[in-house]
């Protein structure tokens, strides 16, 4: 698994072991064949020098193709630097800053990165681009720390006939989810992320998972939570297996309940259970906290991470009202309004708009405030706002897109 | 002069504390009403004043105790409060005519404040997705003490705010409605009453024939600019009380909202929330 990156990388150190497995070629059939009947499909595969390329190759050089199809790569020993050359730089498995820097520097492909010496672009981006480089063709070693897979707490249950009735399947998760819970807590341990999956005849499986915050062997606490999950569960047809698994189990915490002032420990543990249940209704990602990122475009600055992540443990954004130059409504549209704007001569000021079949005169704005922005991403921003106020009392916040000349409501004080 | 004699003991039945009980007895009222018609008007007002006493005893369960009441921080929207105090375990509904005047920035102000009192979080109920965080900063909302929720259905919407408002540790929950049926008001009402919490919702104005639950119902009304060469962002509004529980006349008064990055606006702190509460609350004043 990949140490760095998100988990939907495998690597496989195959040095020395060409008498085990055989030929490359068979292998990779067989290793297609492994990943389809477990459920993994289609698959990119890549047989490289280093594990920097391996990956690159998995990631950046498939072909696109309307089916679903699983694709493979043979890179022949010496010819690294070759097949490398046309990948774009997000190849070079690393830092975010390091693509926006090579895009900024006009190199948009791995050849263009090579054609620089190593040492200028260490000068700019630090050692560990270099290093990252002389991993990716073979001049530098890496080191794979081995995978020690979780051990596995999975039940399954098979049912004797195909059933979509609520209580024969409620049945079955209640029995499975005290299995779990028991054989949880003998370990100590206590679920933090639990997976259901329903196998259905002639259908894709169907998983829902349920994540906490505080590990649990409770199994009435798991079993209220898969109820709130059910009203989002479509089941495709009859259920002929059903199978729960902790995916991510904790070291119980233990502590002595307290007679007097227990009120800090459960009003936190009822403020976690209360996500909990949101998650589990509405979806780990619609509880949500807010970050805002040092971005002019208005529709880039805020980045949204569920309240259950695990990794949301970061330092929070340090960005504040100071660093706006203007001021920011308190509701963004997520699509901007096409208005009418009516602009004096010769100032070009806004002076009457247009919204919703409604003519509204100005009495007093701010601005412009031009942004410009957003061309590395394709997406140019090029925009004059104005706070505005209509002789009714309404604040908007609106805009000018200079290359259109088109103005758009984009929020509402 | 007739006179009516009132029996609390009633209360006992409806579940409604002793010390804020005074009912009186139906069967004197049965008679009454041909004695009415010569009252005098000294002794109408007493009347009224005794069934306001006795629809203020059925309409609030629970007797507040001003400890327990919380200051917005918005000295002159706290002025039109009855106590001068929001209560937990009620809802407070914000009519809004139009979108942009400043209703929604004062019910935020207004969560916000009563979620630092309670040193709890302040939960967004957004459907739609479109409040704007940086746009909260700006009120000096602390987005790290902010919890956003985006139902995605009325269905869910409504489930959440019922647990939201049932949960004690909630420290405040916003939300906008347009639509809410009695049975999900009282709902809601009872949610909060559990939790002892507080829910402020903003309505559209077409709420205001709507029957409601609430312990406060302002309703904001935009006050033209009067001056066009004001070059602050300061905008004017009238907050009016339209229904207030133990406040029978409605009260108005005017609040003038800064914009806090405005170099004109002196009154603003920064939004950390180790800072007191007033300070942060200073963006709005009069």
């Amino acid at each position: 698994m990949d140490p760095l990156g998100p988990s939907d990388t495998l690597f496989l150190d195959l040095t020395r072991v060409l008498h085990i497995i055989g030929e490359e070629k068979p292998f990779i059939t067989h290793l297609i064949g492994e990943c389809y009947q477990r459920g993994f499909h289609p698959v990119a595969i890549a047989i490289t020098e280093t594990a920097t390329a391996g990956w690159a190759f998995t990631h950046f050089a498939s072909i696109e193709t309307k089916h679903r199809i699983s694709q493979a790569w043979i890179i022949p020993p010496g010819k690294m630097r070759h097949w490398l050359q046309s990948l774009p730089v997000e190849a070079i498995r690393g830092k975010e800053e390091w693509h926006i820097v090579c895009h900024e520097l006009g190199c948009h492909t791995i050849g263009d990165v090579l054609r620089i010496p190593l040492s200028e672009w260490e000068e700019r981006l630090g050692k560990d681009f270099g290093i990252r480089i002389q991993q990716l063709v073979g001049e530098c070693e890496e080191i794979l720390p081995p995978y020690h897979p979780l051990p596995k707490f999975e039940y399954s249950v098979y049912l004797e006939y195909p059933t979509t009735s609520p209580e024969i399947i409620d049945g079955h998760i209640s029995s499975l989810l005290h299995t779990l819970s028991g054989h949880l807590f003998k370990i100590g341990q206590g679920a933090l992320e639990l997976v259901i999956t329903f196998f259905c005849d002639d259908a894709k499986p169907l998983s829902i998972t349920i994540t906490l915050i505080h590990p649990t062997v409770n199994a009435e606490k798991l079993y209220g939570l898969f109820q709130l999950h059910k009203e989002q569960l479509r089941l495709s047809g009859p259920v002929t297996q059903i199978s729960v698994a902790a995916t991510c189990t904790a070291s119980l915490e233990w502590g002595q309940s307290t007679l007097f002032h227990p009120s800090v420990t459960s009003s936190s543990r009822e403020w976690a259970e209360l996500l909990e249940r949101l998650a589990a209704r509405l979806g780990k990602e619609r509880v949500s906290e807010a970050f805002l990122e040092p971005d002019y475009a208005p529709e880039y600055v805020t980045r949204w991470r569920s309240c259950l992540d695990r990794q949301r443990k970061q330092k929070s954004s340090s960005v504040s009202f100071a660093s706006f130059s203007g001021a920011r409504p308190l509701r963004l549209l997520n699509n901007p309004v096409p208005i009418e704007v009516v602009m004096g001569i010769p100032s070009g000021d806004p002076y009457r708009l247009f919204y919703r079949g409604q003519s509204k005169k100005i009495v007093r704005f701010w601005g412009p405030e031009r942004i410009e922005t957003g061309w590395w991403r394709g997406d140019t921003i090029l925009r004059d706002y104005y706070r505005v106020e209509t002789a009714t009392g309404e604040h908007f916040w609106i805009y000018r897109c200079l290359s259109t000349g088109q103005w758009f409501l984009h929020g509402i004080f | 002069m007739a006179s009516i004699d009132f029996v609390p003991s009633s209360a006992d039945s409806l579940g409604i504390p002793q010390g804020n009980t005074f009912l009186g007895s139906y069967t004197e009222h049965a008679k009454a009403p041909p004695i009415f018609s010569q009252q005098t008007e000294d002794s109408r007002s007493v009347l009224v004043a005794v069934l306001r006493r006795q629809i203020e005893a059925v309409s609030s369960r629970r007797a507040h105790s001003p400890s327990e009441g919380i200051s917005i921080d918005i000295p002159e929207v706290d002025a039109l409060l009855p106590q001068k105090r929001i209560f937990p375990g009620g809802f407070v509904e914000w009519l809004i005519p139009t979108e942009g005047i400043g209703g929604e920035c004062l019910s935020l102000r207004m969560a916000w404040s009563i979620a630092v009192h309670r040193k709890g979080h302040l939960v967004i109920v957004d459907p739609t997705q479109e409040i704007y965080p940086p746009g909260l900063v700006y009120l000096g909302i602390d987005l790290s003490r902010t919890i956003f929720l985006h139902p995605t259905s009325p269905k869910d919407a409504s489930w959440a705010i019922i647990q939201v408002l049932r949960c004690s540790s909630t420290g405040a929950l916003w939300a906008r409605i347009d639509r809410l049926d009695t049975r999900t008001a009282r709902r809601f009402q009872l949610a909060a009453e559990q939790g002892f919490t507080v829910g402020i919702f903003v309505r559209p104005f077409q709420a205001i024939n709507e029957i409601s639950w609430a312990q406060v119902r302002f309703l904001v009304q935009p006050q033209a600019a009067t001056r066009a060469q004001d070059t602050s962002q300061r905008r004017r509004v009238k907050v009016i009380v339209v229904r207030a529980r133990g406040q029978w006349e409605n009260t108005a008064g005017e609040v003038l909202i800064d914009d806090p990055a405005d170099p004109l606006s002196q009154t603003f702190g920064t939004s950390s929330l180790n800072e007191s509460p007033s300070l942060k609350a200073a963006s709005l004043r009069a």
